[in-house]
């Protein structure tokens, strides 16, 4: 009779957590059932450099990558319903990407807008997991409060300006909390970059008060409700981090709904050689690489897809390399160059540019398109054929008439342009290479200067009032949210429709004045010349199970995605490792 | 020693020498004449196809671009040349000067000088030229200036040990006796005396200037692109398509071990040559006296 009251009140105590948690439906089979299984460890491709801070306030987005890990959003990709793995509607690759109805609610259950205010309701039981960080916070609920702090902290810290940069600096009114769960964003009028201002932008890390107080810039203190903890972080060598036991997530594989995440740590070797990266991957010790986090490049390819049992596919990329002109921005003051501030020199030149072979030569394969980037997430984007003769015109290499133009415009003899470029992203020493012959056969002398990074940076620091040094530069675009790529690009030159657009609430209606925008800008401003998406590799070992390639579920935030993986284990060593 | 007679030298008694002059005479020419003899332009892209393996028309392949390889091996040539011989002219220049200087005055000024000497020979050479080259900004006639005066502050030692060595010769101190100044002397006396040494530093320096140039181009601090020095081509694409298109870097690599190997060897012959405590003696294998006293 004893044996089984002891045997009771061990079972009991066993099965608390799990009861207090609401959960005692969600399942975690046993190992070797053929369906998911809990544990093991997964080894991810994300670090090529050591991480900075621990505290986003400090290093801005580079630390969202190792954060996300820990610290969860308002909002997050619903990659269940609306991703490959669900009903296909979006691919979830690309960053700060997921249109607002392929959103869904993380820490909180779900949100309201109305014409001045957003509410969001706090999913109660949602626990700080201080687990081991016991010096920094005891475990204790996710409330209102927490919220306010956090994202008031960003918004009110010196160094976040770059937040409202292109933004309405007097839209928001303020945040509160109404009650424990219950939080409150007032503002003067819709602005629809609310998401990524408040709820998966960059910045909308939630930080629990306490680990501010005991310093958010060190890894060892950063507790959050996601769904891993940091486990140890080791410079120049790896950043650890271990399941959290009480994440409040879950997810339903076939029928079946199981507690996140499956498995027990998540590894980042820290390694900042390329092609040691791509070794580390196709001996196995790497589980997975692919998309913007852990580029694979495309000439890889044929190395890779040598190793047995490894996974290789060809995927577009999710950003498009452009080569931009140093124009005049009136919003901000900044004068451009003469030759960069002449509409027919910028038709001229990009006539006189052989995208089609740029592409071959750099890339093997891509995606040719206009702007702002061609893949189906930019709502905005205007197909090739759909854009004015006059517009497609600039996308047909023809260096006669580039000639002609420039004849035209007063440059009968060409001229030399400046071209900065970082002297070790061997891609764009090449585009530019490549360009700078091209442009030779239409007159123009391209004086290439490949720099150093940080000599670059200060060489191409524009400030108002003044000319730059350099009349065109090559750069990466993003496939990101259109407000942010097309205010980003185009917001200068039509300023006033770009803030209209900004505020207009209906989707639809929206993204129309974006397509309008986009067209008038690509036509009569031409501030660059878009030289395409490239394709990259996604790589994965067999034993990588329930990813479907998502690489983005908020800013730079992977956490959600890497906790519905799970790893079979048996196969990995039946495959010898 | 008359041009006939020491070519008839390097020939008989230095014959590796005279392999490396050969080598030494078509790196010139080749840098002298790269627009004659390169088939293509150095950057003109598209010219084959991309990384085409060596063919009949394209002998050392294309790269990535669709470059000719050999074009831009040739023109590779012409920046190892000017930067081999400006770069060394410049330091030897220098290190002339400093050396002359300091041997000769002695006293404060070469105390004080050579202390200099001493704190820049001990910062390490590759590391502080990156950083000048990240400030001034990759370039050809930056990089000639940063190597030839980072090469000339630490060679001053040499030429400062030679004048010292024949500063207290008698004709030094008749020429005082007759009341010289002391630039009449430096350049009637001094400088006519250390020329031999100073040929031959020259000459043996030459080759790890041109390795240096293309480690700083290699590591992306060098010759811009799309200039084609053979180190920046080891690197950037080069280092990236190794595997697939090996003739990338095969060729530019082998032209550079092939150059510097034959300038060293050119270098080693002129300094046995011209030597006079090597003349005739050990440094000269094939001389006479050598032979004579083996007999």
């Amino acid at each position: 009779m004893k044996k089984i009251v002891v045997l009771a009140l061990a079972l009991a105590v066993i099965g608390m957590p799990v009861f207090g948690a609401g959960e005692a439906e969600v399942s975690e089979p046993a190992a070797g059932a053929g369906g998911p299984q809990y544990g093991g460890t997964l080894t991810l491709g994300y670090a090529d450099t050591d991480p900075p801070t621990a505290d986003t306030v400090e290093g801005r987005w580079p630390t969202t990558k190792f954060t996300s890990f820990v610290l969860d959003y308002l909002l997050t990709a619903d990659i269940d319903k609306f991703g490959p793995r669900g009903a296909g509607n979006h691919a979830f690759t690309a960053p700060l990407s997921v249109p607002e109805e392929f959103t869904r609610a993380g820490v909180i259950e779900d949100w309201e807008i109305t014409p001045n205010k957003i509410i969001f309701r706090i999913r109660p039981g949602v626990q700080w997991a201080a687990i081991g960080k016991e010096h920094v916070m005891e475990s204790r609920e996710f409330v209102a409060e927490d919220v306010v702090f956090s994202l008031m902290r960003f918004w009110t810290a010196p160094n976040m300006g770059w937040l409202e940069a292109n933004e309405f600096p007097d839209w928001l009114v303020g945040m509160y909390a109404e009650d424990k769960y219950t939080f409150v964003v007032e503002f003067k009028y819709f602005n629809a970059v609310w998401r990524g201002r408040l709820g998966s932008g960059w910045a909308n890390d939630l930080y629990a008060p306490e680990v501010v107080e005991a310093g958010a810039h060190d890894w060892n203190n950063l507790v959050g409700t996601g769904p891993f903890m940091v486990k140890e972080y080791v410079q120049g060598s790896a950043m650890i981090y271990e399941k959290n036991p009480i994440f409040y997530d879950t997810t339903t594989i076939d029928g079946i709904e199981y507690k996140l995440p499956f498995v027990d740590e998540i590894v980042l070797p820290i390694i900042p050689d390329e092609s040691t990266r791509i070794a580390s991957l196709r001996t196995g010790k790497i589980d997975y690489m692919g998309g913007y986090l852990a580029p694979v490049p495309i000439h890889y390819k044929e190395t890779l897809s040598k190793t047995p049992n490894l996974m290789v596919e060809s995927v577009k990329g999710s950003w498009a390399h452009t080569l931009s002109f140093a124009m005049a921005e009136d919003t901000r003051g900044r004068p451009g160059t003469e030759i960069a501030d002449s509409v027919a020199v910028r038709r001229a030149l990009a006539i006189g540019t052989n995208r089609e072979a740029i592409a071959k030569a750099t890339f093997f394969e891509a995606d040719l398109h206009s702007w702002p980037v061609s893949d189906k997430n930019a709502a905005a984007f205007v197909p090739m054929n759909e854009l004015p003769a006059s517009a497609q015109e600039l996308f047909e290499y023809d260096p006669e008439k580039a000639r002609q133009l420039l004849a035209e415009a007063g440059y009968p003899n060409g001229f030399k342009v400046v071209a900065p470029v970082n002297a070790a992203d061997t891609t764009r020493v090449d585009m530019l290479s490549q360009i700078s012959d091209q442009w030779s056969k239409i007159g123009v002398t391209v004086d290439m200067r490949p720099m150093e990074s940080a000599a670059l940076n200060e060489f191409m620091r524009r400030e108002e009032g003044v000319a730059p040094n350099f009349d065109v530069w090559l750069h990466g675009e993003y496939n990101i949210d259109p407000l942010i790529t097309i205010g980003g690009r185009f917001g200068f030159y039509f300023h006033e429709d770009f803030l209209e657009a900004k505020q207009t609430a209906a989707g639809e209606e929206r993204m129309a004045m974006l397509r309008d925008i986009s067209v008038r800008a690509i036509d009569q401003v031409v501030p660059g010349i878009p030289l395409g998406t490239p394709y990259q590799l996604r790589v994965t070992w067999p034993w990588v199970r329930n990813w479907y390639g998502e690489t983005e579920e908020s800013a730079w935030g992977t956490a959600h995605i890497n906790a519905r993986i799970w790893i079979d284990r048996d196969l990995k060593q039946s495959l010898g490792y | 020693m008359s041009a006939a007679r020491g070519i008839r030298r390097l020939v008989t008694e230095k014959p590796l020498g005279a392999v490396g002059a050969v080598i030494t005479l078509l790196l010139l020419l080749t840098g002298v004449f790269a627009d004659l003899l390169a088939p293509y332009g150095f950057n003109e892209t598209e010219v084959g196809d991309f990384l085409e393996p060596p063919s009949r028309q394209f002998w050392l392949g294309t790269d990535n671009l669709g470059r000719d390889v050999l074009s831009r091996v040739i023109y590779g040539a012409r920046i190892s040349m000017i930067v081999g011989i400006a770069a060394t002219t410049i330091s030897t220049l220098i290190a002339t000067v400093i050396g002359v200087l300091c041997g000769y005055l002695g006293g404060k000024v070469d105390m004080v000088t050579q202390r200099f000497v001493d704190g820049w020979m001990c910062l390490p050479y590759l590391p502080i030229i990156m950083v000048v080259m990240a400030i001034v900004g990759p370039g050809l006639l930056g990089l000639i200036i940063v190597m030839g005066v980072s090469g000339g502050i630490g060679g001053s030692r040499f030429s400062r040990s030679v004048v010292i060595n024949i500063k207290e010769n008698a004709y030094l101190e008749a020429s005082v006796a007759i009341g010289s100044s002391t630039p009449r002397m430096l350049l009637r006396h001094v400088l006519p005396n250390i020329m031999a040494p100073i040929i031959i530093s020259f000459s043996l320096a030459v080759p790890g200037v041109i390795l240096g140039e293309a480690s700083l181009s290699f590591l992306g601090f060098g010759i811009p692109a799309p200039a084609p020095s053979w180190g920046g081509m080891l690197s950037g694409s080069g280092r990236r398509f190794m595997f697939t298109a090996p003739w990338m870097v095969i060729w530019p690599g082998l032209a550079l071990s092939i150059v510097v190997y034959g300038v060293n060897m050119f270098g080693d012959a002129v300094r046995d040559l011209l030597d006079p405590r090597l003349r005739g003696g050990a440094g000269s294998y094939r001389a006479r006296g050598v032979r004579k006293a083996r007999s």
